[in-house]
Protein backbone atom coordinates (compact mmCIF):
# COMPACT_ATOMS: atom_id res chain seq x y z
CA UNK A 1 0.00 0.00 0.00
CA UNK A 2 1.26 3.44 -0.93
CA UNK A 3 1.93 5.78 1.91
CA UNK A 4 -0.96 7.74 0.84
CA UNK A 5 -3.43 4.79 0.92
CA UNK A 6 -2.21 4.08 4.54
CA UNK A 7 -2.63 7.87 5.27
CA UNK A 8 -6.05 7.64 4.16
CA UNK A 9 -6.85 4.57 6.02
CA UNK A 10 -5.52 5.48 9.41
CA UNK A 11 -7.71 8.90 9.29
CA UNK A 12 -11.04 7.33 8.15
CA UNK A 13 -10.10 4.26 11.07
CA UNK A 14 -9.46 7.12 13.79
CA UNK A 15 -12.95 9.12 12.17
CA UNK A 16 -14.87 6.02 12.82
CA UNK A 17 -13.80 5.71 16.23
CA UNK A 18 -14.37 9.32 16.95
CA UNK A 19 -18.52 9.12 14.96
CA UNK A 20 -18.86 5.98 17.44
CA UNK A 21 -18.20 8.04 20.20
CA UNK A 22 -20.89 10.59 19.23
CA UNK A 23 -23.36 7.78 18.49
CA UNK A 24 -23.77 6.40 21.71
CA UNK A 25 -24.50 9.59 23.44
CA UNK A 26 -27.24 10.72 20.84
CA UNK A 27 -28.42 7.41 20.74
CA UNK A 28 -29.63 8.15 24.89
CA UNK A 29 -30.91 12.02 23.01
CA UNK A 30 -28.18 13.44 24.20
CA UNK A 31 -26.51 16.42 21.93
CA UNK A 32 -22.93 16.68 22.76
CA UNK A 33 -20.87 19.42 21.38
CA UNK A 34 -18.26 18.74 23.63
CA UNK A 35 -16.77 15.18 22.05
CA UNK A 36 -13.88 17.67 20.17
CA UNK A 37 -12.74 18.54 23.57
CA UNK A 38 -13.15 14.86 25.14
CA UNK A 39 -10.93 13.86 21.99
CA UNK A 40 -8.49 16.47 23.35
CA UNK A 41 -8.51 15.21 26.65
CA UNK A 42 -7.79 11.97 25.94
CA UNK A 43 -5.21 12.82 23.61
CA UNK A 44 -3.34 15.45 25.66
CA UNK A 45 -3.39 12.67 28.97
CA UNK A 46 -1.81 9.75 26.19
CA UNK A 47 0.46 11.90 25.10
CA UNK A 48 1.59 13.05 28.55
CA UNK A 49 2.16 9.93 29.76
CA UNK A 50 4.27 8.65 26.71
CA UNK A 51 6.33 11.51 26.63
CA UNK A 52 6.83 12.93 29.91
CA UNK A 53 6.10 10.09 32.34
CA UNK A 54 7.53 7.21 29.54
CA UNK A 55 4.11 5.51 29.87
CA UNK A 56 4.06 2.38 26.94
CA UNK A 57 1.73 3.11 24.56
CA UNK A 58 -1.31 1.04 24.97
CA UNK A 59 -1.57 1.97 28.40
CA UNK A 60 -1.52 5.44 27.94
CA UNK A 61 -4.25 4.83 24.88
CA UNK A 62 -6.57 3.67 27.72
CA UNK A 63 -5.46 6.08 30.67
CA UNK A 64 -6.78 8.54 27.98
CA UNK A 65 -9.82 6.89 27.29
CA UNK A 66 -10.65 6.68 30.68
CA UNK A 67 -9.74 10.05 32.23
CA UNK A 68 -11.67 11.28 28.99
CA UNK A 69 -14.56 9.11 30.37
CA UNK A 70 -14.03 10.80 33.85
CA UNK A 71 -14.90 14.21 32.28
CA UNK A 72 -17.88 12.97 29.89
CA UNK A 73 -19.12 11.27 33.56
CA UNK A 74 -18.75 14.49 34.87
CA UNK A 75 -20.53 17.19 32.49
CA UNK A 76 -23.07 14.53 31.74
CA UNK A 77 -23.51 14.17 36.00
CA UNK A 78 -23.69 18.40 36.25
CA UNK A 79 -26.13 18.66 32.87
CA UNK A 80 -28.70 16.03 33.72
CA UNK A 81 -31.49 18.69 33.98
CA UNK A 82 -30.62 20.03 30.72
CA UNK A 83 -31.96 18.77 27.40
CA UNK A 84 -31.97 19.44 23.52
CA UNK A 85 -30.29 22.63 22.33
CA UNK A 86 -29.77 23.24 26.00
CA UNK A 87 -27.75 20.30 26.29
CA UNK A 88 -26.05 21.24 23.30
CA UNK A 89 -24.78 24.77 24.38
CA UNK A 90 -23.98 23.79 27.68
CA UNK A 91 -21.61 21.20 26.48
CA UNK A 92 -20.09 23.08 23.64
CA UNK A 93 -19.28 25.66 26.93
CA UNK A 94 -17.55 22.69 28.53
CA UNK A 95 -15.42 22.14 25.51
CA UNK A 96 -14.31 26.25 24.70
CA UNK A 97 -13.61 26.28 28.43
CA UNK A 98 -10.99 23.27 27.63
CA UNK A 99 -9.73 24.86 24.74
CA UNK A 100 -9.13 28.22 26.90
CA UNK A 101 -7.51 26.15 29.71
CA UNK A 102 -5.15 24.36 27.25
CA UNK A 103 -4.38 27.34 25.55
CA UNK A 104 -3.08 28.84 28.62
CA UNK A 105 -1.52 25.81 30.39
CA UNK A 106 2.54 25.74 29.74
CA UNK A 107 2.99 22.64 30.91
CA UNK A 108 1.58 20.84 27.60
CA UNK A 109 2.78 23.83 25.80
CA UNK A 110 0.00 26.29 25.69
CA UNK A 111 -0.99 28.20 22.33
CA UNK A 112 2.18 26.87 20.63
CA UNK A 113 1.26 23.49 20.70
CA UNK A 114 2.13 20.02 22.19
CA UNK A 115 5.72 18.74 20.14
CA UNK A 116 7.63 15.64 20.19
CA UNK A 117 4.88 12.81 20.81
CA UNK A 118 6.48 9.69 19.59
CA UNK A 119 4.79 8.55 16.45
CA UNK A 120 3.39 5.24 17.18
CA UNK A 121 -0.12 4.76 15.58
CA UNK A 122 -0.30 2.77 12.49
CA UNK A 123 -2.30 1.49 10.38
CA UNK A 124 -2.49 -1.97 12.13
CA UNK A 125 -3.30 -0.35 15.79
CA UNK A 126 -6.42 1.57 14.21
CA UNK A 127 -7.76 -1.32 12.66
CA UNK A 128 -7.17 -3.31 15.35
CA UNK A 129 -9.50 -0.76 17.45
CA UNK A 130 -12.03 -0.36 15.02
CA UNK A 131 -12.24 -4.17 14.15
CA UNK A 132 -12.88 -4.23 18.30
CA UNK A 133 -15.15 -1.43 18.58
CA UNK A 134 -17.21 -2.33 15.77
CA UNK A 135 -17.59 -6.13 17.18
CA UNK A 136 -18.60 -4.15 20.57
CA UNK A 137 -21.47 -2.18 19.00
CA UNK A 138 -22.11 -5.07 16.83
CA UNK A 139 -23.47 -6.62 20.33
CA UNK A 140 -24.02 -3.75 22.17
CA UNK A 141 -26.72 -2.13 19.30
CA UNK A 142 -28.88 -4.87 19.63
CA UNK A 143 -28.46 -4.93 23.82
CA UNK A 144 -30.82 -3.93 26.41
CA UNK A 145 -28.72 -0.85 27.51
CA UNK A 146 -29.09 0.17 23.91
CA UNK A 147 -32.79 -0.26 23.78
CA UNK A 148 -32.85 1.08 27.48
CA UNK A 149 -30.94 4.48 25.62
CA UNK A 150 -32.95 4.36 22.52
CA UNK A 151 -36.18 4.57 25.15
CA UNK A 152 -34.66 7.37 26.86
CA UNK A 153 -34.11 9.55 23.60
CA UNK A 154 -37.70 9.36 22.39
CA UNK A 155 -39.72 9.48 25.91
CA UNK A 156 -37.94 10.04 29.02
CA UNK A 157 -41.21 9.32 31.53
CA UNK A 158 -42.26 6.65 29.70
CA UNK A 159 -38.77 5.21 30.14
CA UNK A 160 -38.95 6.07 33.68
CA UNK A 161 -42.34 3.95 33.77
CA UNK A 162 -40.97 0.69 32.44
CA UNK A 163 -38.38 0.86 35.42
CA UNK A 164 -35.42 2.44 33.41
CA UNK A 165 -32.93 4.57 35.46
CA UNK A 166 -32.70 7.81 33.20
CA UNK A 167 -30.42 9.66 34.71
CA UNK A 168 -28.03 6.66 35.39
CA UNK A 169 -28.85 5.44 31.75
CA UNK A 170 -27.73 9.43 30.19
CA UNK A 171 -24.40 9.87 32.21
CA UNK A 172 -23.48 6.14 31.02
CA UNK A 173 -24.22 6.44 26.97
CA UNK A 174 -22.21 9.75 27.90
CA UNK A 175 -19.28 8.38 30.20
CA UNK A 176 -19.52 5.39 26.81
CA UNK A 177 -18.74 7.73 24.67
CA UNK A 178 -16.46 9.42 25.93
CA UNK A 179 -14.16 6.70 26.94
CA UNK A 180 -14.08 5.63 23.01
CA UNK A 181 -13.50 9.47 21.48
CA UNK A 182 -10.71 9.21 24.42
CA UNK A 183 -9.40 6.52 22.77
CA UNK A 184 -9.37 7.67 19.21
CA UNK A 185 -7.75 11.25 20.50
CA UNK A 186 -4.44 8.97 21.91
CA UNK A 187 -4.02 7.39 18.30
CA UNK A 188 -4.86 11.02 16.53
CA UNK A 189 -2.02 12.51 19.15
CA UNK A 190 0.28 9.54 18.37
CA UNK A 191 -0.30 9.83 14.77
CA UNK A 192 0.31 13.17 14.24
CA UNK A 193 2.77 13.73 16.76
CA UNK A 194 1.69 17.66 17.60
CA UNK A 195 -1.27 18.89 19.44
CA UNK A 196 -2.51 22.31 19.73
CA UNK A 197 -5.67 23.46 21.84
CA UNK A 198 -7.53 24.68 19.13
CA UNK A 199 -7.65 21.18 17.31
CA UNK A 200 -10.05 19.98 19.61
CA UNK A 201 -12.76 22.77 19.92
CA UNK A 202 -16.24 23.63 18.26
CA UNK A 203 -15.42 22.71 14.92
CA UNK A 204 -14.01 19.54 16.33
CA UNK A 205 -17.15 18.47 17.33
CA UNK A 206 -19.15 19.58 14.44
CA UNK A 207 -16.77 17.58 12.22
CA UNK A 208 -17.43 14.60 14.62
CA UNK A 209 -21.48 15.38 14.73
CA UNK A 210 -21.26 15.26 10.45
CA UNK A 211 -19.72 11.67 11.04
CA UNK A 212 -23.20 10.65 12.59
CA UNK A 213 -25.86 13.30 10.95
CA UNK A 214 -24.49 12.44 7.42
CA UNK A 215 -24.73 8.53 7.78
CA UNK A 216 -27.51 7.86 10.20
CA UNK A 217 -28.37 8.15 14.34
CA UNK A 218 -29.82 5.27 14.94
CA UNK A 219 -27.83 1.63 14.06
CA UNK A 220 -23.72 1.96 14.52
CA UNK A 221 -22.95 1.45 11.32
CA UNK A 222 -24.73 5.36 10.23
CA UNK A 223 -21.15 6.97 11.94
CA UNK A 224 -19.33 3.99 10.63
CA UNK A 225 -20.06 5.10 6.81
CA UNK A 226 -20.87 8.87 7.34
CA UNK A 227 -16.48 8.73 8.84
CA UNK A 228 -15.46 7.02 5.84
CA UNK A 229 -17.50 8.98 3.19
CA UNK A 230 -16.48 12.10 4.82
CA UNK A 231 -12.68 10.74 4.84
CA UNK A 232 -12.47 9.47 1.23
CA UNK A 233 -15.10 11.75 -0.82
CA UNK A 234 -13.04 14.87 -0.87
CA UNK A 235 -10.14 12.57 -1.83
CA UNK A 236 -11.94 10.79 -4.83
CA UNK A 237 -13.84 14.85 -5.82
CA UNK A 238 -10.35 15.74 -5.73
CA UNK A 239 -10.44 18.91 -3.99
CA UNK A 240 -8.95 19.76 -1.30
CA UNK A 241 -8.41 22.57 1.36
CA UNK A 242 -10.62 25.28 2.05
CA UNK A 243 -12.93 24.24 -0.79
CA UNK A 244 -13.15 20.31 1.16
CA UNK A 245 -15.43 22.67 3.44
CA UNK A 246 -17.16 24.36 0.44
CA UNK A 247 -18.26 20.54 -0.46
CA UNK A 248 -18.99 20.04 3.37
CA UNK A 249 -21.31 22.11 3.87
CA UNK A 250 -22.99 22.09 0.43
CA UNK A 251 -23.15 17.88 1.42
CA UNK A 252 -24.61 18.86 4.64
CA UNK A 253 -27.49 20.92 3.51
CA UNK A 254 -28.47 18.13 0.51
CA UNK A 255 -28.68 14.85 2.91
CA UNK A 256 -30.27 16.61 5.76
CA UNK A 257 -33.23 18.11 3.18
CA UNK A 258 -33.47 14.19 1.37
CA UNK A 259 -32.40 11.93 4.12
CA UNK A 260 -33.23 14.04 7.56
CA UNK A 261 -32.03 10.88 9.52
CA UNK A 262 -29.03 10.51 7.70
CA UNK A 263 -28.18 8.20 4.70
CA UNK A 264 -28.27 4.85 5.69
CA UNK A 265 -31.96 5.10 7.61
CA UNK A 266 -35.04 3.24 6.39
CA UNK A 267 -37.43 5.00 7.23
CA UNK A 268 -37.52 8.94 6.36
CA UNK A 269 -39.05 12.19 7.96
CA UNK A 270 -39.73 11.59 11.78
CA UNK A 271 -39.32 8.37 13.89
CA UNK A 272 -42.91 7.09 15.18
CA UNK A 273 -41.63 8.28 19.08
CA UNK A 274 -40.83 11.62 18.00
CA UNK A 275 -43.96 12.33 16.52
CA UNK A 276 -45.85 11.35 20.17
CA UNK A 277 -43.49 14.13 22.17
CA UNK A 278 -43.65 16.79 19.77
CA UNK A 279 -47.98 16.25 19.54
CA UNK A 280 -47.50 16.14 23.61
CA UNK A 281 -45.26 19.46 23.88
CA UNK A 282 -47.94 21.15 21.61
CA UNK A 283 -51.10 20.56 23.59
CA UNK A 284 -48.95 21.27 26.99
CA UNK A 285 -46.60 24.67 25.71
CA UNK B 1 -5.96 57.90 36.51
CA UNK B 2 -7.39 56.76 39.75
CA UNK B 3 -8.33 52.81 40.34
CA UNK B 4 -12.00 53.67 40.59
CA UNK B 5 -11.69 55.19 37.26
CA UNK B 6 -9.93 52.99 35.65
CA UNK B 7 -12.71 51.03 36.19
CA UNK B 8 -15.33 53.32 35.11
CA UNK B 9 -13.39 53.16 32.03
CA UNK B 10 -13.15 49.14 31.04
CA UNK B 11 -16.99 49.21 32.53
CA UNK B 12 -18.10 51.53 29.63
CA UNK B 13 -15.47 49.61 27.54
CA UNK B 14 -17.25 46.20 28.27
CA UNK B 15 -20.58 47.94 27.32
CA UNK B 16 -19.62 48.92 24.04
CA UNK B 17 -18.15 45.23 23.53
CA UNK B 18 -21.37 43.76 25.06
CA UNK B 19 -24.21 46.08 23.07
CA UNK B 20 -22.35 44.17 20.11
CA UNK B 21 -23.20 40.85 21.71
CA UNK B 22 -26.84 42.13 22.59
CA UNK B 23 -27.29 42.70 18.71
CA UNK B 24 -26.38 39.18 17.84
CA UNK B 25 -28.23 37.29 20.98
CA UNK B 26 -31.65 39.45 19.81
CA UNK B 27 -31.08 38.00 16.08
CA UNK B 28 -30.46 34.25 17.84
CA UNK B 29 -33.77 34.87 20.51
CA UNK B 30 -35.87 36.31 17.33
CA UNK B 31 -35.29 32.86 14.89
CA UNK B 32 -35.50 30.40 18.00
CA UNK B 33 -38.86 31.89 19.42
CA UNK B 34 -40.07 31.99 15.83
CA UNK B 35 -38.87 28.91 14.41
CA UNK B 36 -37.87 27.04 17.61
CA UNK B 37 -34.67 26.58 15.65
CA UNK B 38 -30.95 27.52 16.72
CA UNK B 39 -29.70 29.13 13.85
CA UNK B 40 -25.77 28.11 13.67
CA UNK B 41 -24.98 30.14 10.98
CA UNK B 42 -25.48 33.39 12.60
CA UNK B 43 -22.31 34.41 13.12
CA UNK B 44 -20.98 33.74 9.43
CA UNK B 45 -24.24 36.02 8.47
CA UNK B 46 -22.89 38.54 10.52
CA UNK B 47 -19.22 37.85 8.89
CA UNK B 48 -20.64 38.14 5.51
CA UNK B 49 -22.74 41.30 6.83
CA UNK B 50 -19.90 42.77 7.37
CA UNK B 51 -17.87 41.86 4.30
CA UNK B 52 -20.87 43.42 2.57
CA UNK B 53 -20.59 46.60 4.34
CA UNK B 54 -16.64 46.37 3.50
CA UNK B 55 -17.14 45.81 -0.31
CA UNK B 56 -19.92 48.86 -0.64
CA UNK B 57 -17.72 51.29 1.67
CA UNK B 58 -14.60 50.88 -0.25
CA UNK B 59 -15.60 50.71 -3.57
CA UNK B 60 -18.46 53.71 -3.34
CA UNK B 61 -17.06 55.20 -0.57
CA UNK B 62 -20.39 55.76 1.73
CA UNK B 63 -20.75 56.87 4.66
CA UNK B 64 -22.15 55.23 7.89
CA UNK B 65 -25.29 55.10 7.35
CA UNK B 66 -25.65 53.80 3.94
CA UNK B 67 -22.96 51.24 4.73
CA UNK B 68 -25.07 49.85 7.49
CA UNK B 69 -28.58 49.47 5.22
CA UNK B 70 -26.39 47.86 2.83
CA UNK B 71 -24.76 45.01 5.48
CA UNK B 72 -28.14 44.42 6.57
CA UNK B 73 -29.54 44.17 2.80
CA UNK B 74 -27.26 42.04 1.88
CA UNK B 75 -26.93 39.61 5.27
CA UNK B 76 -30.89 39.84 5.16
CA UNK B 77 -31.19 38.89 1.95
CA UNK B 78 -28.81 36.09 2.81
CA UNK B 79 -30.68 34.95 5.95
CA UNK B 80 -34.00 35.12 3.57
CA UNK B 81 -31.94 32.55 1.18
CA UNK B 82 -30.85 30.15 3.75
CA UNK B 83 -34.39 29.80 4.99
CA UNK B 84 -35.96 29.16 2.08
CA UNK B 85 -32.87 26.38 0.67
CA UNK B 86 -31.67 25.19 4.24
CA UNK B 87 -34.48 25.49 6.83
CA UNK B 88 -37.87 25.22 5.30
CA UNK B 89 -37.48 21.90 3.14
CA UNK B 90 -36.81 20.33 7.21
CA UNK B 91 -39.81 21.48 8.96
CA UNK B 92 -41.37 17.97 9.11
CA UNK B 93 -37.73 16.52 10.04
CA UNK B 94 -36.65 15.32 13.44
CA UNK B 95 -35.11 18.56 15.76
CA UNK B 96 -31.46 17.84 14.90
CA UNK B 97 -31.62 18.19 11.40
CA UNK B 98 -31.98 22.44 11.09
CA UNK B 99 -29.32 22.37 13.52
CA UNK B 100 -27.11 20.16 10.90
CA UNK B 101 -27.91 22.39 7.31
CA UNK B 102 -27.51 25.79 9.20
CA UNK B 103 -24.26 24.04 10.44
CA UNK B 104 -23.74 23.06 6.63
CA UNK B 105 -24.61 27.10 6.06
CA UNK B 106 -21.99 28.60 7.87
CA UNK B 107 -18.84 26.29 6.84
CA UNK B 108 -19.97 27.42 3.52
CA UNK B 109 -19.97 30.90 4.02
CA UNK B 110 -17.15 30.58 6.02
CA UNK B 111 -15.17 28.79 3.29
CA UNK B 112 -16.60 31.02 0.53
CA UNK B 113 -15.14 34.02 2.46
CA UNK B 114 -11.85 32.42 3.15
CA UNK B 115 -11.65 31.80 -0.77
CA UNK B 116 -12.79 35.33 -2.09
CA UNK B 117 -10.99 37.59 0.74
CA UNK B 118 -8.28 35.32 2.18
CA UNK B 119 -7.31 33.73 5.54
CA UNK B 120 -6.06 36.57 6.77
CA UNK B 121 -7.57 39.79 8.32
CA UNK B 122 -8.40 42.62 6.34
CA UNK B 123 -8.68 46.13 7.54
CA UNK B 124 -12.00 47.65 7.82
CA UNK B 125 -12.15 51.36 5.88
CA UNK B 126 -13.17 54.16 8.49
CA UNK B 127 -16.82 55.25 7.48
CA UNK B 128 -16.95 57.51 10.27
CA UNK B 129 -14.64 60.71 11.35
CA UNK B 130 -12.59 58.73 14.74
CA UNK B 131 -12.10 61.53 16.77
CA UNK B 132 -11.72 60.96 20.53
CA UNK B 133 -14.29 62.18 23.19
CA UNK B 134 -13.44 63.24 26.75
CA UNK B 135 -15.91 62.81 28.97
CA UNK B 136 -13.85 63.75 32.39
CA UNK B 137 -10.79 61.68 33.12
CA UNK B 138 -13.19 58.71 30.61
CA UNK B 139 -12.14 59.08 26.80
CA UNK B 140 -14.43 57.20 24.35
CA UNK B 141 -13.87 56.95 20.27
CA UNK B 142 -16.07 58.50 18.24
CA UNK B 143 -17.20 55.03 17.22
CA UNK B 144 -17.28 53.52 20.22
CA UNK B 145 -20.68 55.73 21.23
CA UNK B 146 -22.05 55.64 17.48
CA UNK B 147 -21.91 51.48 18.04
CA UNK B 148 -23.80 51.79 21.34
CA UNK B 149 -26.35 54.38 19.92
CA UNK B 150 -26.80 51.78 17.10
CA UNK B 151 -27.65 49.21 18.61
CA UNK B 152 -29.98 51.00 21.46
CA UNK B 153 -31.91 52.37 18.12
CA UNK B 154 -32.28 49.21 16.76
CA UNK B 155 -33.41 47.20 20.01
CA UNK B 156 -35.79 49.91 20.73
CA UNK B 157 -36.89 49.87 17.27
CA UNK B 158 -37.63 46.14 17.19
CA UNK B 159 -39.70 46.27 20.26
CA UNK B 160 -41.93 48.57 18.94
CA UNK B 161 -42.28 46.29 15.70
CA UNK B 162 -43.23 43.41 17.74
CA UNK B 163 -45.34 45.28 20.00
CA UNK B 164 -46.93 48.10 18.15
CA UNK B 165 -47.51 47.20 14.58
CA UNK B 166 -49.95 44.24 13.31
CA UNK B 167 -46.41 42.55 11.56
CA UNK B 168 -45.25 42.26 15.09
CA UNK B 169 -48.43 40.82 16.78
CA UNK B 170 -48.25 37.88 13.97
CA UNK B 171 -44.48 37.50 14.62
CA UNK B 172 -45.21 36.68 18.34
CA UNK B 173 -48.80 34.59 17.63
CA UNK B 174 -46.89 32.50 15.12
CA UNK B 175 -43.81 32.03 18.21
CA UNK B 176 -46.45 31.01 20.82
CA UNK B 177 -48.15 28.68 19.01
CA UNK B 178 -48.15 27.96 15.06
CA UNK B 179 -51.20 26.08 14.71
CA UNK B 180 -53.05 28.40 16.35
CA UNK B 181 -52.00 31.11 14.62
CA UNK B 182 -52.17 29.65 11.09
CA UNK B 183 -56.19 29.15 11.95
CA UNK B 184 -56.06 32.65 12.26
CA UNK B 185 -54.65 33.81 9.21
CA UNK B 186 -51.16 34.09 10.47
CA UNK B 187 -49.27 33.64 7.00
CA UNK B 188 -46.73 31.20 8.75
CA UNK B 189 -44.09 30.28 6.05
CA UNK B 190 -43.97 34.31 5.33
CA UNK B 191 -43.39 35.13 9.29
CA UNK B 192 -40.64 32.62 8.91
CA UNK B 193 -38.54 34.28 6.34
CA UNK B 194 -39.54 37.24 7.16
CA UNK B 195 -38.17 36.50 10.85
CA UNK B 196 -34.84 34.97 9.76
CA UNK B 197 -34.18 37.51 7.25
CA UNK B 198 -34.82 40.21 9.77
CA UNK B 199 -32.54 38.43 12.82
CA UNK B 200 -29.82 38.35 9.49
CA UNK B 201 -30.10 41.97 8.86
CA UNK B 202 -29.79 42.95 12.77
CA UNK B 203 -26.76 40.50 12.49
CA UNK B 204 -25.41 41.89 9.28
CA UNK B 205 -25.30 45.34 11.03
CA UNK B 206 -23.60 43.32 13.70
CA UNK B 207 -20.97 42.75 12.03
CA UNK B 208 -20.34 46.58 10.52
CA UNK B 209 -20.03 47.58 13.89
CA UNK B 210 -17.24 44.79 14.98
CA UNK B 211 -15.38 45.81 12.04
CA UNK B 212 -15.72 49.39 12.85
CA UNK B 213 -14.78 48.92 16.46
CA UNK B 214 -11.64 46.58 15.57
CA UNK B 215 -10.92 47.71 12.15
CA UNK B 216 -10.50 44.53 10.47
CA UNK B 217 -13.06 41.69 9.67
CA UNK B 218 -11.96 38.23 9.11
CA UNK B 219 -13.33 35.17 7.63
CA UNK B 220 -13.31 33.48 10.97
CA UNK B 221 -15.02 35.99 12.74
CA UNK B 222 -17.89 34.49 12.79
CA UNK B 223 -17.38 31.70 14.86
CA UNK B 224 -15.91 33.09 17.70
CA UNK B 225 -18.99 35.96 17.94
CA UNK B 226 -21.23 33.52 17.52
CA UNK B 227 -20.25 31.64 20.37
CA UNK B 228 -21.02 34.80 22.44
CA UNK B 229 -24.34 35.19 21.13
CA UNK B 230 -25.26 32.32 21.90
CA UNK B 231 -23.78 32.26 24.99
CA UNK B 232 -25.22 35.68 25.54
CA UNK B 233 -29.10 34.14 24.20
CA UNK B 234 -28.75 31.32 27.30
CA UNK B 235 -27.53 33.80 29.60
CA UNK B 236 -30.57 35.99 28.74
CA UNK B 237 -32.90 33.24 28.47
CA UNK B 238 -34.23 31.98 24.95
CA UNK B 239 -36.71 34.19 23.65
CA UNK B 240 -36.45 37.73 25.46
CA UNK B 241 -35.17 40.32 24.08
CA UNK B 242 -34.56 42.17 27.08
CA UNK B 243 -32.81 39.17 28.40
CA UNK B 244 -30.67 39.03 25.61
CA UNK B 245 -29.95 42.86 25.61
CA UNK B 246 -29.24 42.55 29.41
CA UNK B 247 -27.30 39.64 29.11
CA UNK B 248 -24.86 41.09 26.41
CA UNK B 249 -24.01 44.58 28.11
CA UNK B 250 -23.20 41.53 31.39
CA UNK B 251 -21.01 39.66 29.19
CA UNK B 252 -19.09 42.18 27.35
CA UNK B 253 -18.74 44.36 31.30
CA UNK B 254 -17.65 40.96 32.65
CA UNK B 255 -14.97 40.22 29.91
CA UNK B 256 -13.68 43.95 30.17
CA UNK B 257 -12.79 43.65 33.80
CA UNK B 258 -11.29 39.95 33.02
CA UNK B 259 -9.19 41.81 30.84
CA UNK B 260 -8.46 44.91 33.02
CA UNK B 261 -8.26 43.04 36.33
CA UNK B 262 -6.90 39.51 35.64
CA UNK B 263 -5.58 38.17 32.41
CA UNK B 264 -6.62 38.75 28.49
CA UNK B 265 -6.22 34.94 28.18
CA UNK B 266 -8.78 34.08 29.77
CA UNK B 267 -11.72 36.31 28.34
CA UNK B 268 -13.05 33.33 26.95
CA UNK B 269 -12.96 31.42 29.79
CA UNK B 270 -14.98 34.01 31.43
CA UNK B 271 -17.70 33.77 29.14
CA UNK B 272 -17.85 30.26 29.16
CA UNK B 273 -17.35 30.11 33.04
CA UNK B 274 -20.33 32.36 33.41
CA UNK B 275 -22.88 30.35 31.06
CA UNK B 276 -22.14 27.09 33.04
CA UNK B 277 -22.77 28.61 36.17
CA UNK B 278 -26.37 29.95 34.93
CA UNK B 279 -27.13 26.69 32.89
CA UNK B 280 -26.67 24.70 36.37
CA UNK B 281 -28.16 27.05 38.60
CA UNK B 282 -30.82 28.65 36.18
CA UNK B 283 -31.67 26.87 33.35
CA UNK B 284 -34.33 29.29 31.94
CA UNK B 285 -31.58 32.40 32.35
CA UNK B 286 -31.71 35.25 33.72
CA UNK B 287 -35.44 36.47 31.84
CA UNK B 288 -36.65 32.93 30.69
CA UNK B 289 -39.51 31.22 31.99
CA UNK B 290 -39.27 28.05 33.37
CA UNK B 291 -41.89 26.63 31.14
CA UNK B 292 -39.72 27.18 28.19
CA UNK B 293 -37.07 24.87 29.23
CA UNK B 294 -39.22 21.82 29.47
CA UNK B 295 -41.49 21.80 27.01
CA UNK B 296 -39.73 23.34 24.10
CA UNK B 297 -36.66 22.18 23.60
Amino acid sequence: MSAYTVDLLVNAGINIILGLGFYTSILSGQLSVAHGALMGIGAYTAAILTVKLGWPFWPAILAGGVLAAVAGAAIAAVSLRLRGVYLAVATLAFGEALVVFLLNNSYVGGAAGFYGIPLITNLRHVALVVTLLVLFMWRFDSSRLAMAYRAVRDDEISAATMGINVRRTKVHAFTLGAFIVGVGGGLFAHYLGILEPGQFGYLRSITIMMFAAIGGVNAFLGPVFGAVLLTLAPEFLRVSGQDRYILYGILLVLVMIFRPNGLLERRSGRRPGAEKVSAGQTVSS
Amino acid sequence: MSEFWLFVQQTVNGLVLGSAYSLVAVGYTLVFGVLRILNMAHGEILMAGGFFGLLFATSMSLGLVPTLIVAALGAGLLGVLMERLAIRPLSKANHLAPLITTIGVSTLLQSLATRIFGPYRVPFPPVVDISVVNLGPLFLTSINIMVFVVVIVLVIALKLLLERTDLGRAIRAKAENPEVASFLGVNVDFINWFTVGLASALAGVAGVLLGLTFGVLSPHMGIPYGLKGLVTLIVGGMGSIQGAMVAGLLLGVTESLTVGYISSAYRDAVAFSVLIAVLLLRPSGLFGSKVQVENRV
